[in-house]
């Protein structure tokens, strides 16, 4: 077997009297589209955030291509993209700004000229027009906002790419448009994915496994295209949508 | 009352104390750290022209206008006052002196501060607060920049700087507002007047209003910073990090005046 792209080992994590995840394990192999699903405010955004290294854990460890990110470098960084719920764009800078973000700064930064023609061709790859890149983000519509995100996400070519609720926010036919969108760049770039979402369609279309998180651990492992077949009982209940089950929802 | 019942109004008041005491060690430690980090990634690559120049846009020539105006105004009130008070013991010629005096050590700077204070220290703290609810700050970590070198040092370098000019104008306004009441209002001659101004004002007023000035810069944007870094979630910490920008770094502009003043000023 292949070292894992990603491990997560024993994670815990506590915010103040909240304990978010009690020892929380997995793993993604190489060019694997890994979903992480369960409910809102179950930890799938700090399970993320850890990997990426905006959050520490309190106990356990985090190995990306078998380093230990507890100390992030910039090379940590620079095989990794990011596609945040909201975009989380930036505001003063116009669209092509944010997408040659990355390649405008740091070591080996490219001329403007170069860096917003990589920008203008990563915004036709997530189907937007090139007269897009000289607006500012105020200026797009909610999808077209996730469209940039996922650009920039994906403007130097990263080994790993995280997915923060994509379709949150969007209309179904949209939703829909983005999964593919992201399904289609994962398979182009053989990028290893981690997608967060409680949207059960991005999980069939995007994912190869998936992951349930609950009362902060993993209650069910395994293949995408065997959710429906399972008969886990988290599991079923959280594709149901029932309020009866082992899952409590606190209303 | 019983003797139980005061104990424990005495023992809620204690802790209550203790609270504040500890929330506020908490706080003044994280500034101290915040404040480490950001000098030494004032000293270290990479740097930021573009994040730099805007900040000196956004700071000192949008704060003109306001600072120029309460300068302008100031002087010219600040000449009414001396006069009206020099009057009972004859003095009225020390009209030019004063204003000049008085606009270049305290008057320029420190109001300068208060009007920048006002103006850029809840607009940094809005900002990165925003930046912060938004993601875009964990976004700027995804993107290997770190957020204080790209979000903080310019804008600290950028007010450092741009204080002591702002000043310099707000107190070049505040003597010529002196100068319009006292040649228009209080019979000076214009010729007498700007002899009497260049004669009493040495070279070291001028040099520690900037030195001041300079402070001020620093305090604003440190502040501003600070409270954006550290502000809560939601539209309600945005505000309550702004707020507080404002209150806190005024409050800090008047203490380190006196402070200033008396390091340079003092001749006990």
């Amino acid at each position: 077997m292949n070292q894992a792209k990603i491990a997560v080992e024993e994670a815990y994590k506590t915010f103040g009297d909240n304990q978010v995840l009690r020892g929380v394990s997995f793993d993604v192999q190489p060019g694997e589209s890994f979903a992480l699903i369960g409910g809102s405010g179950v930890g799938k955004s700090v399970v993320i955030k850890s990997i990426l290294g905006l959050i520490k854990l309190d106990k356990g460890q985090i190995l990306v291509n078998g380093k230990d990110n507890r100390k992030p470098n910039s090379n940590h960084y620079n095989q990794m993209g990011m596609l945040f719920q909201e975009g989380a764009l930036f505001d003063s800078m116009l669209v092509w700004q944010n997408v040659a973000f990355r390649l405008l700064r740091g070591q080996g930064r490219l001329p403007p000229g170069k860096a917003k023609a990589i920008a203008i061709t990563k915004l036709e790859r997530v189907g937007l027009a090139p007269d897009v890149a000289d607006k500012f983000p105020s200026e797009l519509s909610g999808g077209m906002k996730k469209r940039v995100g996922l650009a920039r996400a994906i403007a130097n070519d990263p080994e790993i790419i995280f997915f923060d609720e994509p379709t949150t926010g969007l209309d179904p036919i949209r939703a829909n448009i983005i999964n593919k969108l992201i399904r289609g760049i994962v398979t182009e770039t053989k990028a290893t994915a981690v997608m967060i979402t409680h949207d059960m369609e991005s999980v069939q279309t995007v994912a190869d496994r998936a992951a349930l998180l609950y009362d902060g651990r993993i209650v069910w492992l395994g293949s995408a295209n065997g959710l429906q077949q399972s008969d886990n009982p988290y599991l079923n209940q959280f594709l149901k949508g029932a309020t009866s089950g082992p899952i409590k929802m606190v209303v | 009352m019983t003797m139980a019942g005061n104990i424990n109004i005495l023992a809620k008041l204690l802790a209550t104390i203790g609270r504040g005491t500890l929330r506020l060690c908490r706080e003044i430690g994280q500034f101290v750290l915040f404040l480490g980090a950001t000098f030494s990634h004032l000293l270290r690559p990479p740097f930021y022209g573009r994040e730099f120049s805007m900040a000196l846009i956004s700071i000192g020539f949008f704060s003109l206008p306001v600072v120029g105006l309460t300068a302008l105004f100031a002087g010219a009130a600040l000449a009414l006052q001396i006069y009206a008070g020099g009057s009972r013991f004859s003095a009225e010629a020390t009209v030019p002196t004063v204003v000049a005096i008085g606009m270049v050590r305290e008057l320029g700077p420190v109001l300068c501060g208060l009007m920048v204070a006002g103006r850029a220290a809840s607009a940094i703290a809005a900002e990165i607060a925003t930046m912060k609810v938004t993601e875009q700050i964990d976004a700027l970590v995804t993107l290997s920049t770190h957020p204080l070198k790209f979000l903080v040092t310019p804008r600290v370098l950028a007010a450092t700087l741009v204080l002591p000019i702002l000043t310099g104008v707000g107190d070049i306004l505040g003597i010529l507002g002196g100068f319009l009441v006292g040649t228009t209002r209080l019979n000076f001659s214009p010729e007498n007047y700007v002899r009497t101004t260049m004669q009493f004002l040495e070279q070291g007023d001028v040099t520690s209003g900037l030195i001041k000035a300079a402070v001020f810069g620093a305090i604003i944007s440190l502040i501003g910073c600070y409270c954006g870094m550290r502000s809560s979630r939601g539209a309600k910490g945005v505000g309550q990090a702004t707020t507080r920008a404002v209150a806190v770094s005024s409050a800090l502009i008047i203490a380190s005046n006196y402070l200033l003043t008396e390091l340079f000023f003092s001749t006990a």
